[in-house]
């Protein structure tokens, strides 16, 4: 069910609301903060042309996601080719360095990976909720939790483990 | 659970910045021709230039390199080079066979004959065989080479009891396909084979299955073969398949997917392996599905 096109005021509150959700999203699939800028954008391209009409803003929302999702799938289809970090573009994003190295981490995952990650521990989406906004199965979700997991446990721990060798080498007790 | 908190904590940082904002809404509203930034111009130029290139066909992840075909847009872009190999659809590839049509039971029925012996690495000439079991869920036998390399072949009835075969460098989750995936019957056949020295010289397994689509199935197989160089690309023109793009698993593999009509690929390859799946009416979808699922090990 739709309306007409939706007016310039529900675009920009759509954008305020879910804008840095949706960027963070397209974010951590696209690694790179223009791409994910114009996958944001054409999200909220179709959010107006199409104008469905929600029961729920946690519809609204989820109705979002998966937009976002398949528009960031077409980019990376179209570009067929291995997705580009630009990593001084995340850095202006995240000036501090710790929260900039957790996400660095992230963005290192396998693509299929990084998503499940962010949907379940940044947006606090269950493992039901996500399988149909990716177009995959819960237990695919589930598996690919796990490995997220045990991938930035491994990462993690080498970073801490460096960190700790800078403060010994700075002198820093 | 820290961990994760911090995850949570360091990405709620991550915002589109004010003036991102009303960029997008003003672009929505003035309609999607409207210029966009500066720095999107930059990409939309970077992509024009990158499509007059060869794309890429060779992707480091980790430790593992992964090498693919190559799509060129003009036979001046291919190297000048006898090696170099061309590659494009079967014309008759677009229009798939149904399951029904297809018999991928394997040649379990002559294992105690000297029927079929070939197959293997190193343009072996194999000359006899004998046969270890033929009963039970998984066949096995040996087949002997002049050049004293021996090549145990296995066929299975259920792709789970490839679990117990001692491959060293190609494997998959074969208990967890098996279980998820519906595969044909006695279509799971491999082989290992060691030479004259007791050297691992290769290693294959192969299966079919059905799709969940009514005539539809795909089958697989993984190689290899040290004596074989699988980065040596062959190339194909850009636009011959319907859709050509890479796909990257849950595992960390890069698989080159190209569909034509009803027929779909998907390929892997490193220095010395090969995993290649061939199905018709099989979505993309489900092809990434089942990739993802594989749990594949492919170790030069």
């Amino acid at each position: 069910m739709s309306q007409s096109v939706r007016s310039p005021a529900e675009v920009d509150t759509m954008v305020r609301t879910y804008g840095d959700m949706l960027f963070r999203i397209c974010l951590s699939i696209l690694k790179n903060p223009s791409d994910a800028e114009d996958a944001v954008q054409d999200t909220a391209i179709k959010y107006m042309q199409k104008s469905p009409v929600f029961l729920e803003p946690e519809h609204e929302k989820a109705w979002l996601i998966k937009v976002a999702v398949n528009e960031c799938r077409i980019t990376r289809r179209f570009w067929s080719r291995h997705p580009q970090i630009s990593m001084d573009e995340l850095r202006d994003c995240i000036p501090s360095p710790e929260p900039c190295e957790i996400v660095e981490s992230l963005l290192a995952l396998p693509d299929g990976v990084r998503i499940v990650m962010v949907l379940h521990y940044v947006e606090g989406y269950r493992t039901e909720e996500i399988a149909p906004m990716i177009g995959r199965s819960a237990s695919a979700v589930k598996m690919r939790l796990q490995k997220g997991r045990k991938l930035l446990e491994q990462t993690y721990r080498e970073e801490r483990s460096s960190y700790g060798e800078r403060k010994q080498t700075e002198g820093i007790v | 659970m820290v961990r994760e908190n911090k995850l949570k904590e360091s990405f709620e940082l991550i915002h589109l910045s004010e003036e991102a904002k009303t960029r997008i809404t003003a672009n929505c509203v003035n309609g999607s021709q409207a210029p966009r930034t500066r720095r999107t111009s930059l990409r939309l130029a970077a992509i024009a230039a990158a499509a007059a290139m060869l794309s890429i066909s060779v992707f480091a992840v980790g430790s593992r390199i992964f090498y693919h075909d190559k799509s060129y847009q003009d036979t001046s872009q291919i190297p000048d080079d006898p090696g170099v190999c061309l590659s494009a659809p079967n014309a008759s590839a677009r229009v798939g066979t149904p399951l029904e049509e297809q018999d991928f039971t394997f040649k379990a029925r002559t294992w105690n004959t000297d029927k079929y012996l070939g197959g293997g690495t190193g343009h072996r000439n194999w000359q006899s065989m004998k046969v270890l079991t033929a009963q039970g869920p998984l066949w096995s036998r040996n087949v002997f080479a002049e050049d004293g390399a021996v090549k145990t072949e296995y066929n299975a009835k259920d792709l789970a009891s490839f679990q117990d075969v001692p491959f060293q460098h190609i494997s998959a989750d074969f208990a967890g396909l098996a279980q998820r995936y519906n595969f044909i019957p006695d279509s799971s056949y491999g082989w290992t084979i060691q030479d004259h020295r007791g050297q691992n010289d290769g290693e294959c397994f192969l299966s079919a299955c059905a799709g969940t689509q009514p005539d539809s199935w795909f089958k697989l197989s993984a190689v290899y073969d040290p004596s074989f160089d699988y980065s040596n690309t062959s190339y194909f023109q850009e636009g011959v398949y319907d859709q050509s793009y890479f796909y990257s698993t849950s595992d960390g593999y890069v698989f080159l997917i190209q569909t034509f009509g009803d027929s779909i690929w998907a390929d892997c390859s490193t220095k010395h392996t090969n995993f290649s799946l061939y199905g018709n009416f099989v979505s993309t979808d489900e092809v990434e599905d089942f990739l993802d699922h594989l749990n594949l090990k492919l170790e030069d």
